[in-house]
């Protein structure tokens, strides 16, 4: 039977998620996402059609099956750091919430993972020619794996030693479900301010060694900490990784004037979401001690923004004139992304910076 | 009510910081945990609260093992950490309420004598507030309240002076003797003992991770650092 605490807490979490999910299915966000779903259907579709059936694309198809294992996994347990404490009274209903909710997580990773396979379905009967019966037979293995890593994965975190459960590691147990829901309210922190998202920081030696190779890097004062937090601060590292994987992902499968429509989309995306990153240390009194003007600010951040944005055009376009004949409609449409990127840069960036002190500018003539 | 602690180590992962630690608390005794940041205060009692696993050595409350029952050993515990935990969506009625519920009280009694601890201090008015307005002390002195209602038969305090006023502290004292008084024991871990001096019955001195002296104040005050010790009486 279904505890009430599971009830609850699972209410609880959804009524959250439901205040965010408004603001993630905007007006505008439902067009955007109509767009770039028929643009990756008509890809799909003309992926279908010209794929080759050889080694290389089936065991590319295979390898991306098995990697689909690796979404997703994460077990909820819906509980929180203060419940340790507060359960010591009676932990057997905190034991019951953590058991539901490993099966909750299973049977949920387990459809998720059903979906990711039928869409591949299509792909998988043009490359290996398999029959309903087998492509079934596929999906439940898959759904099956997925469901016994999310247990295992559950039972591990809760574990202090894999032979016994009888004592159970809610630190661990907690901690899982912080970065579970960090991760929830990271992407809907893409569409609006979630009060309170903690960000993980995590040192990267080997990136942190290469930050005085930075363009003005001992020149403009505010960059070393702009470079550093970008490094360290998962959220902003990992956004600049996924847009250039995404642009990576849809140049094979797509050209022309869609192909420089979604990547200019994709580094306006990048900017607008690593723009905060200017205004994070607002808060800290030490932001309004230091004698840093306006245009200081504004210099340091296209000194951090320009090679990031172009570290990831160069790479896009080494990609595209490996999967593309160059032409000149190839070179014009490069050439239009780096000027709307130089846009962005210079001109919108500092749009954003100077509204994002605007107030205190009014206060403090100086700031 | 005994706490045995036997040849207790420990620590994070594969990092050791308590080693062989042994002791016992009597019905009614008030032990205080003494050390340097560092010491292993805190990961001891992460161990006795069962937030941590031993890696080797026992913890037993009343015949009752940690490791083998622990939902019947914590039962029998009250815990105020050093750092206030509360659940941001609860308000100060909702969270008392809420400990009523788990650990079974009786709700009218448990009420009364609620309402008297929120008067001792000061938070009788702010029954409708959310953890979020609390300052720090004030949390510290929510989780106070929220332990001292139970009828726990041990109650484990990490730091409890920290962030209290000086009334706070007086009060929490007093509170502290009417419940050994009832027969309930304490274990408390502080930076300095001369707070705690008029009310402990043993002292435990813990230095990188091992007891280093044990007993009454006369007994280990040579072994003890001098600031640890402290001048003023309370």
């Amino acid at each position: 039977m279904i505890s009430t605490l599971f009830k609850n807490r699972w209410l609880q979490q959804w009524r959250e998620f439901s205040r965010y999910l408004k603001y993630v299915f905007n007006d505008h966000a439902i067009i955007a996402f109509f767009f770039l779903f028929g643009a990756l259907l008509f890809a799909y579709q003309q992926l279908l059609q010209t794929i080759p059936s050889v080694w290389w694309t089936q065991g590319g198809l295979l390898l991306i099956l098995f990697l689909t294992l690796l979404l997703f996994k994460t077990p909820a347990s819906f509980v929180k750091s203060a419940d340790a404490v507060f359960f010591l009274g009676d932990e057997a209903p905190l034991q019951r919430l953590w058991q539901q909710a490993t099966i909750y997580s299973m049977l949920i990773n387990g459809t998720i993972q059903g979906l990711l396979i039928i869409i591949f379905w299509p792909l998988l009967m043009k490359l290996f020619d398999f029959n309903f019966f087998i492509l079934l037979l596929i999906t439940l293995f898959m759904i099956i794996a997925k469901m016994m890593l999310t247990y295992v994965q559950a039972r591990q975190t809760a574990a202090f030693n894999t032979d016994q459960l009888t004592l159970i590691n809610w630190t661990a147990v907690s901690e899982l479900e912080n970065q579970r829901l960090a991760t929830i309210y990271a992407f809907f922190n893409l569409f609006i301010d979630v009060p309170g998202l903690q960000s993980t920081i995590k040192p990267h030696p080997y990136l942190e060694r290469l930050r005085s190779l930075w363009p003005n890097y001992r020149k403009d004062t505010l960059l070393p900490i702009y470079l550093t937090t970008f490094i360290r601060k998962s959220e902003y590292l990992n956004l600049w990784v996924r847009m250039l994987i995404f642009g990576l992902l849809l140049i094979p499968f797509t050209n022309g004037y869609l192909l420089y429509g979604l990547l200019a989309l994709l580094q306006y995306l990048f900017i607008a979401q690593i723009l905060p990153l200017a205004g994070s240390y607002r808060r800290l009194v030490f932001d309004t001690v230091i004698p840093i003007t306006l245009s200081n600010r504004q210099k340091a951040f296209h000194s951090f923004l320009l090679p990031l944005s172009l570290m990831m055009l160069i790479i896009w376009f080494i990609l595209i004139v490996i999967t593309h004949n160059f032409d000149i409609n190839q070179g014009i449409g490069m050439l239009s992304l780096v000027i709307f990127t130089f846009l962005l840069v210079f001109l919108y960036s500092d749009r954003i910076i100077a509204n994002m002190f605007k107030r205190r500018i009014k206060h403090a003539s100086t700031k | 009510m005994t706490l045995t602690v036997k040849d207790l180590s420990g620590g994070y992962g594969q990092l050791t910081v308590i080693q062989n630690i042994s002791f016992t608390i009597q019905p009614g005794e008030l032990t205080a945990f003494i050390g340097l940041n560092g010491s292993g205060k805190s990961t001891t009692i992460n161990h006795l609260i069962g937030l941590l696993a031993p890696k080797t050595g026992s913890i037993v409350l009343n015949d009752v093992s940690m490791v083998m029952d622990p939902i019947a050993y914590k039962k029998q515990i009250a815990y105020v950490p050093e750092q206030p935990v509360l659940y941001e969506e609860l308000n100060l009625e909702e969270h008392i309420q809420f400990m009523i519920n788990i650990y079974q009280l009786d709700s009218a009694e448990t009420w009364e004598e609620a309402h008297r601890l929120l008067k001792i201090f000061r938070l009788d008015d702010k029954l409708n507030w959310f953890p979020t307005h609390f300052s720090k002390g004030m949390r510290q002195k929510v989780m106070i309240v929220m332990a001292f209602i139970t009828n726990a038969d041990l109650f484990i305090i990490d730091e409890p002076f920290l962030g209290l006023d000086v009334i706070a502290v007086n009060d929490l004292l007093a509170l502290i003797d009417e419940k050994k008084a009832a027969g309930a024991s304490f274990l408390i871990t502080t930076h300095v003992m001369s707070t705690l001096r008029a009310h402990a019955d043993k002292f435990i001195y813990l230095e990188d991770g091992q007891i280093a002296a044990s007993g009454s104040m006369e007994e280990i005050k040579d072994q003890v650092p001098a600031l640890l010790i402290g001048e003023a009486d309370v």
